[in-house]
């Protein structure tokens, strides 16, 4: 009789079930890809990249579009985010998010803000990338179509992490990392640039990806820098190289060289190292970078003589000071502009924790007066799958 | 109201059977200890599902702690 | 059968729960706010002091065997003074067992489920330790030898996948931990996981026969689990950085959130939530079970304590619903008042008892014991 009572008890208990509660469907959910971040007449313009399955499931095309943009405006983001789900259908679901696009303006006011919405929403995870549209609005960011991936979030965020990999000017800077180094002191952000190349009126349409040659792309491009919070500048190509190689982001990339009679020689670099190490002497802070590059000769467009180690020797030099040069002309940028993107304000809390502690506070200004000497070591070492060049037959041959 | 009802509901179905049992075998002191929790939580859902606030005990605890709390503050062994 | 004893095994898989219990979601924050990146260094002085706390407590469990916590209040302070103390231990450990309800149904209604209200799922979850007290002290014991090797699977689990996050320079600078920094963490460990070790398995004396094995297992459970959550607090800092954890409510949440295996194994993290919701089940269980035992025996009811569980269950639950109004209440008691309570309950009032119990035996041979009500008679 017993067993029969909590048998009842027990049958009575589901109606507490809590999953039901906060149970959502997927046909009542619409997955945002992508968020974008503008600002327009003092409020937030908030615009997120909508995934529309059907398009995606379909294996032949069929007249919708893979993605929709919606935007809404708010005082706050989350105002924004309740406005925005009452024009769609569905609720919308944060958890795919691949990218957010901030405007430059949102840049300049400061991304502690954003960044807090983002970090406190327990949908939205911390493993996408923070990009600023430069020049564009992030709402025409989200809208264009790109070839090749219906999802033009998941273009932009593969195209940066590739290119993070392979070719230096570019950085992928996720959320977490973007909110430790808000929070810390000792080292500024930096973001990755996108625009748009094009119309991104006509970078909507269909019409975009038909072709071979798209019209309308996204382009990655430069990298900005932050002080505390703010955007206060845009490092370009060269000084993106820079940055790259001094912060350790870049595995391979290519660079190229001038033959000493005229004409060019391309070297991929690889296995790219830099190491550094500060000290504090009589109470200034000095850092010291080392810096060793590998390359192999990627391809070669003047007549020079490969067999000659000598050759070798100058193309080694002439890639350290290239190498040295970005690098110097970056840093000098940082220091002009009074922030610390590379770390070192990092690497001298390690060392020296005393003096940090004195400095922290003012390390923006201290961080000008660093001395930063860099040693840059390049070390070509194969010449691809072919010895000889073809160039230098020509040469030879006189034609 | 809802929550509350069907949680008293089902306090009370499971009191009465579990009452039932330890009157018959004469624990009458266990029965009587039952009743008054039993009795004082439900009053307690009760309360709380027509919206009074209760008495919380922490804060009692917090009351009656606190000298020793400002002694502890006050020697650096905790940080507000 | 229920009035069995405790294995060894038991017992020190019983502490290891207890202490990792609330602990594993929400001490590596406090640590780091204080301390940042030395927050490890806090969570090992934790460690090592709490087990000389258990130690201590040793002493006194040695000395007063085959009694729990409430018969030992009426043999060395009288009866009537006894049974009042022991009420008062068990209404404060209601307070702290609400306190354990209320941090996993937080834990679910942020992380997880936003919109299920609070009563939900503190009923289900109330209702699972009910019945396991219900069911008695060793089947507890023993469901939580079988959940052992799980929960070890599970944090091994968790800290192999985040093995690729790691990144070992935001450990650095190592030695930036000031005196009073490192004394304030280490309380805050020590109160938090060691101190209610004391109340809650005093109570459950009576099945523990405590020859050495049994002492050394309570003592290597203690370290263990304080040697988990240091590893824990460890990789919670080179993963997500000092700042980000100190700024966290639930760090070792997010940590899991970054478990990416090839693209392949992510997104798993509640997988990892269930090694919690199983600490912290046997925490609220064990804690429970010091309610119905002292609220029984103060009665003088002690054969019957199972037979309370419903009501006070009831009480309980009810009062974790409202007994931290908000975030910020919580964020205040906890380091205020639950640090001198534990205070009190974790040294003041374990020193009185071996005080007593000292002078009792110097005395105690010359009058001879006074009896102890234990209750209506077998059931």
């Amino acid at each position: 009789m017993r067993h029969r009572a909590w048998l009842l008890v027990l049958l009575l208990m589901p109606m507490f079930l809590g999953g039901c509660w906060s149970r959502r469907e997927l046909n009542e959910l619409s997955i945002a890809s992508a968020i974008g971040i503008d600002r327009q007449d003092d409020q937030y313009l908030l615009s997120v990249q909508v995934v529309n399955p059907s398009s995606i499931a379909k294996k032949q095309g069929d007249n919708t579009t893979p993605i929709i943009v919606y935007s809404a405006k708010g005082v706050s983001l989350n105002e924004a985010v309740r406005r925005l789900t009452s024009s769609i259908s569905r609720k919308i679901f944060f958890s795919h998010i691949r990218i957010v696009v901030l405007s430059e303006e949102v840049a300049k006011r400061g991304i502690a803000k954003p960044v807090d919405f983002l970090m406190r929403g327990n949908e939205i995870r911390s493993d996408f990338t923070v990009l600023i549209a430069k020049g564009d609005s992030a709402k025409d960011v989200l809208g264009v179509t790109t070839p090749m991936e219906k999802i033009s979030a998941n273009f932009i965020f593969n195209a940066l992490e590739v290119a993070n990999k392979e070719w230096s000017p570019v950085a992928s800077v996720k959320l977490d990392d973007l909110s430790n180094l808000l929070l810390g002191t000792g080292m500024s952000p930096v973001l990755s640039g996108v625009r748009v190349v094009g119309d991104p009126a006509e970078g909507r349409l269909d019409q975009n990806v038909k072709s071979a040659t798209p019209p309308v792309r996204i382009q990655h491009t430069g990298i900005g820098i932050f002080k505390q919070d703010k955007l206060v500048g845009w490092l370009n190509e060269r000084e993106s190289r820079g940055y790259s190689v001094l912060t350790n982001r870049v595995r391979r990339s290519s660079v190229h060289l001038v033959c000493p009679e005229g004409g060019i020689i391309g070297i991929d670099t690889s296995n790219v190292k830099a190491d550094f190490k500060g000290k504090i002497i009589d109470n200034k802070p000095q850092v010291w970078v080392d810096v060793q590059y590998q390359g192999n000769i990627s391809s070669v467009e003047c007549p020079i003589d490969l067999s000659d180690p000598s050759v070798l020797e100058q193309m080694n030099h002439q890639l350290e000071a290239f190498g040295q040069t970005n690098m110097e002309q970056v840093i000098r940028k940082a220091q002009s502009l009074g922030t610390d993107i590379f770390g070192f304000g990092l690497e001298l809390h390690r060392v020296n924790p005393t003096y940090w502690k004195q400095v922290e506070r003012q390390w923006d200004e201290e961080f000008k007066k660093l001395v930063v000497h860099l040693q840059v070591k390049a070390m070509i070492t194969g010449t691809g799958t072919i010895s000889e060049s073809p160039v230098r037959k020509m040469e030879e041959d006189g034609l | 109201m809802i929550t509350a009802s069907i949680l008293l509901g089902l306090s009370c179905l499971v009191g009465a059977v579990e009452l039932t049992r330890l009157w018959t075998k004469k624990h009458k002191r266990t029965v009587a200890v039952y009743a008054a929790v039993l009795i004082m939580g439900n009053a307690m859902i009760v309360l709380r599902g027509l919206g009074i606030a209760l008495p919380n005990p922490a804060d009692w605890l917090t009351a009656a702690l606190t000298p020793l709390n400002n002694m502890l503050l006050h020697l650096g062994l905790i940080e507000s | 059968m229920n009035d069995g004893t405790l294995t060894a095994r038991q017992l020190m898989i019983l502490v290891i729960f207890f202490i990792i219990g609330t602990t594993i979601l929400v001490v590596p924050s406090t640590l780091a706010a204080e301390a940042k990146q030395g927050a490890w260094l806090l969570q090992l002085g934790g460690t090592v002091a709490g087990t000389l706390v258990l130690w201590f407590y040793m002493l006194i469990f040695k000395r007063n065997t085959e009694q729990n916590l409430f018969e030992m209040n009426e043999r060395l302070f009288g009866r009537l003074p006894g049974k009042a103390v022991s009420l008062l231990v068990a209404v404060l450990t209601i307070v702290f067992a609400s306190q354990v309800l209320f941090y996993i149904g937080s834990f679910i209604r942020t992380q997880i489920m936003p919109d299920t209200p609070m009563e939900a799922i503190h009923v289900l979850f109330m209702f699972a330790v009910v019945a396991g007290v219900k069911f008695g002290l060793v089947t507890m014991a023993r469901t939580a030898e079988i959940y052992f090797p799980w929960v070890l699977l599970l944090f091994i689990f968790f800290l192999f996948f985040i093995i690729p996050d790691i990144r070992v320079n935001q450990l650095m600078p190592l030695s930036e931990v000031e005196g009073m920094s490192f004394v304030r963490g280490t309380l805050a460990v020590v109160t938090y996981s060691y101190f209610p070790l004391f109340i809650t398995f005093a109570a459950m004396h009576r099945s523990i026969p405590w020859q050495k094995s049994m002492q050394r297992a309570y003592l290597i459970g203690g370290f263990v689990s304080g040697s988990m959550l240091v590893v824990l607090v460890l990789v919670s800092t080179m993963v997500l950085g000092p700042m980000n954890t100190a700024v966290q409510v639930y760090p070792t949440y997010v940590v899991a959130r970054k478990i990416n295996v090839g693209d392949f194994l992510q997104r798993v993290e509640v997988i990892v939530a269930f090694l919690w919701f199983i600490v912290i089940y046997f925490k609220l269980t064990l804690y429970f079970h010091a309610i119905v035992t002292g609220v029984a025996q103060t009665f003088g009811i002690a054969k019957q304590a199972k037979s309370l569980g419903v009501p006070l269950g009831l009480l309980v639950f009810v009062l974790s619903l409202y007994i931290y109004p908000n975030y910020v209440y919580l964020k205040k008691w906890d380091t205020l008042t639950w640090t001198s309570e534990s205070l009190i309950l974790g040294v003041v009032y374990p020193s009185v008892l071996l005080a007593a119990t000292i002078v009792r035996a110097k005395w105690g041979k010359k009058s001879g014991g006074q009896p102890i009500d234990s209750g209506e008679g077998a059931s």
